[in-house]
């Protein structure tokens, strides 16, 4: 729409030139000269439309050509917006007529010519004859005043005829001009002698070139003539008259006149003078020739110059290529037409390397000089890094087809290497940079974020790690620096290493070139070796860096120097949960060694890499386990002493809590165990990382069991006490200990409950692990399950033994006293009603003892309750055999109903210790002596079992 | 309609000399179209006109850009003649465009051979002053040659604008000035004749 706003109109202020024939350039300069070359429709040069010659070049410029312009005239400009502009300055076209040998822009109308040379082969002409006007520029007078006679008369040999050799000029004004004024006359000498004076330098030379064919004649015929006089010098006196007639035959050439001239007055000399007319004529003739020579000197040379300028242009035209070749080469550098370029170039090296030419040598220099630096602006490309490996080959291949020195493939190699190392350092140094600052500001999550952007930005399309955040680890841990800094190490590898490789390839088996079919090569092989000690030190570099940032002890072997060079971390290593992120870490060398294996490196390269895998993997399981170690030891601390019923009796958390963390740190350590390719080693393999491993795994296991050691034995120390009391309000409901009381289970109960655990452990929980150690591929499994079942039977004995003397103890110490209770004297007693209270009191411990088992662990009950028969039949056998004085009938009675209901009462728990003590005892005891007694005691013992059922049974049910 | 009126305007015709590559045209073209041309083309003859204001009167400026080169030293004259004020131009960093000042000045006075030196306006200017540190033709000795020419010298840069405006402008007061004094002249001549004729004529009257 703007298009359509109205302007100003066109106002021409400017020309360049102002004048000119037609053809001139001519450059417009004005306002509002149209806002695009379609807008301006119209340009017109002195009435001329030069619309079509013209090149709209900015509203204030336009370049055109003129045609045929004549005359000083307006130069107007219209345009669509403007309408029909004005111009401030005139153009004069110059009307030139070209001469035949002149080059002319237009057509030139030359039919006034073509007939003037028609006419001039014809019959020659003199130029005052040509143009048939009056040579005094007078008007003539047509009627002429005197006869032919009459005039005869006056001039007998004379002629009006201007071109006549005997041309009388009284005769002509005579004729022509007899009423003529003398003024008019004398303006006509006037006319005369101008144009004489113009005929002098243009004149001859005009009428020489209309008359050629003339010309050409006479010298032919003179030179004729020559030689027939000198042929017949010898032969003497006939010979004058031919050439005599011969000359006189010549008519209309200067030359020709002054030979006839001469000739005439040789031939009144007579022959004396013949040798000398003879000469006279050679050196006219020689002389005419010259002037000739001259008159056309100017032609001739010009022509000449005519001839090699269009040499000059046909060469330029011919080798167009080798002349535009620096600018095309500019043009196509500028482009990215390297291909073209180097085409160009090798065609012209072929064409012109060897030239003679000092043209051709300029421009070929030119040429060079544009190739060379081409060359070093290629190998600028070249040395910046990162460049994807097509793009290198290809600058490679450029640089090596245009011949550039040095050997650029190998110079890339250098400079890549140089380059990788510096990354790998720059990265080192980076990352220490931020653990240092990390330690004062822990803000992990930006720094990691800010790192791994830092490293997008340079690899370009990096491989993207996930960190998948373990489901054991707390989520506010952040991979520690060394994690971040080994990821970066090895991304940034992946993403370099790969490359130099294949270009190394490449250029070892020559492809870098001949993939382009273009010339080969000359690779040289001694490079090989340090190709792959530059690959070998770049490997070692990187394992270096990862051993100082993971293994700083397996670099002992290497000097101080150098290891600072490595880079020294802090001992934030060990913090918590670093171990976490270490197969993490396996995962990156893995990936790393297996793109190695992928690109077929030597196997030495490779070997660095195993054995940092290996390192890593053992260093990776060692952190693990130990870890695992520690926080099974601290389980004791997250004990709740809620009891969880199966059909093996109570367990607490613990036992599935220390379960799970093994098999957790099992899953973890999966992948890092398990070879995933062929190229790894077996790190079990190795005699001492199995002893190790076995040490480790032992411990882990065992490790459970100083916890529950603590548990049963240290568990009442203060800081325990108060953990469970806080833990004793967030007691489940199905807690058997809830009562507002007794809310923490008692010090046997906590034995009894540990106890159960630790038999869970052994019978369950470590089998289930030691299978999964087996799964695994875990060497000695059966060492270690020994070992640690060894660990578990002890503390089992330990807390089981600790716990029946907590138990048995009083109930024992009891029985004692409650016999003799009230100065009870076996010899000396009332008649037994009943079986003696402490048999009660025994029995209501025991059943006490009993209920506390079947309550947390019924498994336990046999081996509890046969502990606790076997104790009171002991004691009561020592009893007895204590018993000093002797047993009266009642006495007897007692003893017997008291033994004997012992015995029955928990005789589901007895066993042949037990018996014989029992027998034991009551061999003290005397017989009874009448059916009186016997009938009393049995009555005494079904009344007993008749009062004590309830409490009797609850020994049997279990049974 | 601008057309005749623009006709009436007084017209000033200001004639560039100088040697060839001084400047000439980039100076024209600079002050013209307020563009520099950086691509030398060997000027032949350009033709320049247009409106512009000096102190406040409305005038057309019309600038004949010559060739430099010696190729069209022959058709000078014919340019020179036509020429109301001339701008001798030549570059500080070329001694011999300095040197070619005096052929020029020669030149115009020989073509303009009716009037006397201090009739014909004329500008040295030495073009190119931004190129400083080429600079061959010392300050000095440029105005001490305008000195002895008695003609104004000014530096100027066709690249930076420096003084385009300046020489132009100045030069056209020059021209103005020039015409004013010779109509004065003519008229005077008769005025005073007039006058004097008149006093004369009431002297006798009186008398």
């Amino acid at each position: 729409m703007q298009s359509r706003k109205f302007r100003d109109p066109p106002k021409v202020t400017g020309l360049s030139p102002k004048e000119g024939p037609p053809g001139t350039k001519l450059t417009i300069r004005g306002e509002n000269l149209g806002f695009n070359e379609k807008d301006v429709f119209c340009i017109i040069v002195c009435g001329v439309n030069i619309t079509l010659l013209a090149e709209w070049i900015s509203p204030s410029k336009i370049i055109c050509r003129t045609t045929n312009c004549k005359g000083p005239g307006d130069v107007i400009v219209s345009t669509k917006s403007g309408g029909i502009g004005t111009s401030t300055v005139k153009f004069r076209g110059l009307q030139i007529l070209p001469n035949p040998l002149q080059d002319s822009a237009i057509w030139v109308d030359e039919s006034s010519l073509f007939d003037r040379r028609l006419n001039s082969i014809s019959r020659p002409s003199s130029p005052l004859q040509s143009g048939r006007e009056d040579p005094l520029g007078l008007p003539m007078e047509h009627a002429p005043q005197l006869s032919d006679e009459e005039a005869h008369q006056m001039f007998p040999k004379g002629s009006s005829n201007l071109a006549h050799r005997n041309f009388e000029p009284a005769l002509f004004l005579i004729e022509s001009h007899s009423n003529t004024s003398f003024v008019d006359l004398r303006k006509g000498l006037e006319h005369l002698k101008r144009q004489s004076s113009g005929l002098k330098t243009e004149g001859p030379q005009t009428f020489i070139k209309s008359n050629l064919g003339t010309f050409m004649n006479c010298q032919d015929i003179l030179a004729t003539i020559h030689g027939d006089l000198c042929r017949h010098e010898n032969i003497g006196d006939r010979v004058k008259a031919t050439p005599g007639e011969e000359s006189n035959e010549v008519d209309g050439g200067d030359e020709g006149k002054e030979a006839d001239e001469m000739e005439l007055k040789g031939e009144g000399d007579g022959s004396q003078d013949k040798m000398a007319t003879l000469q006279k004529i050679e050196d006219l003739l020689l002389k005419g020739n010259e002037n000739a020579q001259k008159i056309f000197q100017s032609v001739l040379h010009r022509k000449d110059r005519a001839d090699s300028t269009r040499n000059a242009l046909n060469v330029l035209n011919r080798f167009k290529f080798l002349f535009h070749l620096p600018i095309t080469i500019e043009r196509n550098i500028k482009k990215g037409d390297y291909e073209v370029v180097i085409n160009d170039y090798e065609r012209a090296r072929q064409l012109f390397s060897k030239t003679q030419v000092t043209t051709f040598k300029k421009v070929y220099d030119e040429v060079e000089n544009k190739i060379r630096e081409l060359q070093v602006q290629l190998h600028e490309k070249l040395m910046e890094l990162p460049t994807p490996l097509d793009e290198q080959k290809r600058l490679i291949r450029y640089l090596v087809e245009l011949g550039g020195p040095g050997d650029p493939a190998w110079e890339c190699i250098v400079n890549e290497h140089k380059w990788i190392q510096d990354i790998l350092a720059g990265c080192k140094d980076q990352h220490i940079q931020i653990d240092q600052k990390g330690c004062e500001v822990i803000e992990p999550p930006s720094h990691a974020s800010k790192v791994r952007g830092h490293r997008r930005n340079f690899s370009g399309s990096g491989i993207q790690v996930k960190f998948t955040s373990d489901s054991n680890m707390d989520g506010k841990f952040s991979p520690p620096q060394q994690v971040l800094f080994l990821e970066e190490l090895a991304d940034n590898l992946l993403t370099t290493f790969p490359n130099l490789w294949r270009l190394g390839q490449s250029y070892f088996n020559a492809s870098v070139v001949s993939e382009a079919g273009g010339k080969s090569m000359i690779v040289d092989s001694t490079k090989e070796a340090s190709f792959t000690a530059m690959m070998t030190k770049i490997t070692t570099y990187f394992a270096d860096l990862v051993r100082a940032a993971f293994l700083p002890e397996s670099l002992e072997k290497k000097n101080e120097k150098d290891r600072a060079k490595l880079g020294e971390w802090g001992a934030s290593k060990n913090e918590v949960g670093a171990g976490a992120w270490l197969p993490q870490c396996v995962r990156s060398i893995r990936s790393v060694l297996s793109t190695l294996v992928n690109l077929e490196v030597p196997t030495p390269l490779l070997e660095v890499l195993q054995s940092l895998l290996a390192d890593l993997r053992v260093h990776c399981m060692v952190t693990l386990f130990k870890e695992a170690t520690e926080d099974i030891k601290a389980l004791h601390g997250r004990e709740t002493w809620v009891l969880q019923m199966d059909e093996h009796g109570g367990i607490t958390t613990t036992p599935t809590l220390f379960e799970s963390i093994v098999v957790d740190i099992l899953q973890h350590l999966k992948e890092v165990i398990i070879c995933t390719s062929s190229t790894e080693k077996k790190i079990f393999d190795n005699r001492h990382v199995e002893r190790q491993t076995v040490d480790l795994a032992s411990d882990l296991l065992m490790a459970f069991a100083s916890c529950l050691e603590q548990l049963a034995f240290v568990g009442d120390d203060g800081d325990t006490q108060k953990l469970r009391l806080s833990e004793a309000a967030m007691r489940t409901p199905e807690s058997l200990f809830q009562s507002p009381e007794d809310s923490i289970p008692s010090m046997e109960q906590c034995l009894v409950i540990v106890l159960s655990n630790c038999s869970h452990v052994s019978q369950h929980v470590v089998p289930n692990l030691i299978e999964q150690f087996k799964r695994l591929g875990y060497p000695s499994t059966h060492e270690i399950e020994n070992i640690s079942q060894e660990a578990y039977a002890e503390l089992d004995e330990k807390i089981f033994e600790a716990y029946c003397e907590q138990k048995i103890d009083p109930l024992v110490g009891a029985l004692e006293v409650g016999v003799y209770a009230g100065n009870y004297d076996w010899g000396d007693c009332p008649e037994p009603t009943g079986a003696s209270p402490y048999v009660k009191e025994a029995l209501m411990n025991a059943v006490a003892i009993h209920a506390e088992i079947n309550a947390i662990a019924p498994a336990f009950m046999l081996r509890v309750m046969g502990r606790v028969l076997e104790a009171v039949a002991d004691e009561m056998s020592r009893i007895m055999s204590c018993v000093t004085g002797a047993f009266c009938s009642s006495g007897a009675v007692q003893a017997r109903l008291d033994i004997g209901m012992l015995e029955v009462a928990m005789s589901p728990y007895r066993n042949a210790g037990t018996s014989a003590s029992f027998k034991e005892a009551l061999s003290v005891v005397p017989q009874l002596k009448t059916e009186l007694h016997k009938k009393l005691l049995q009555e005494l013992q079904s009344s007993f079992h008749r009062d004590l059922q309830f409490l009797l049974t609850c020994f049997t049910t279990d049974s | 309609m601008s057309k005749p009126k623009s006709q009436q305007l007084p017209l000033h015709k200001v004639i560039m000399v100088g040697s060839g590559g001084v400047g000439k045209s980039a100076l024209t073209l600079q002050f013209m179209y307020d563009e520099f041309v950086e691509d030398y083309e060997p000027t032949k003859a350009d033709s320049y006109r247009k409106k512009v204001t000096v102190d406040g009167e409305e005038v057309q400026i019309d600038i004949l850009d010559t060739a430099g080169q010696e190729d069209y030293a022959a058709i000078r004259d014919n340019y020179f003649r036509s020429g109301e004020g001339f701008l001798c131009v030549f570059s500080i960093t070329e001694q011999e465009s300095f040197a070619t000042t005096t052929e020029f000045r020669e030149q115009i006075l020989r073509v303009k051979h009716d009037k006397t030196d201090d009739q014909i306006p004329f500008l040295l200017v030495g073009n190119k002053s931004d190129l400083a540190d080429k600079r061959q033709v010392s300050e000095e000795e440029a105005s001490e040659r305008a000195k002895t020419w008695n003609v104004p010298y000014v530096e100027t840069s066709a690249k930076t604008r420096e003084n385009v405006d300046k020489v132009f402008y100045d030069l056209m007061r020059k021209i103005r000035d020039q015409k004013a004094l010779e109509t004065q002249k003519q008229n005077g001549k008769k005025g005073k004749n007039k006058t004097s004729e008149g006093r004369r004529k009431r002297k006798c009257i009186i008398l």
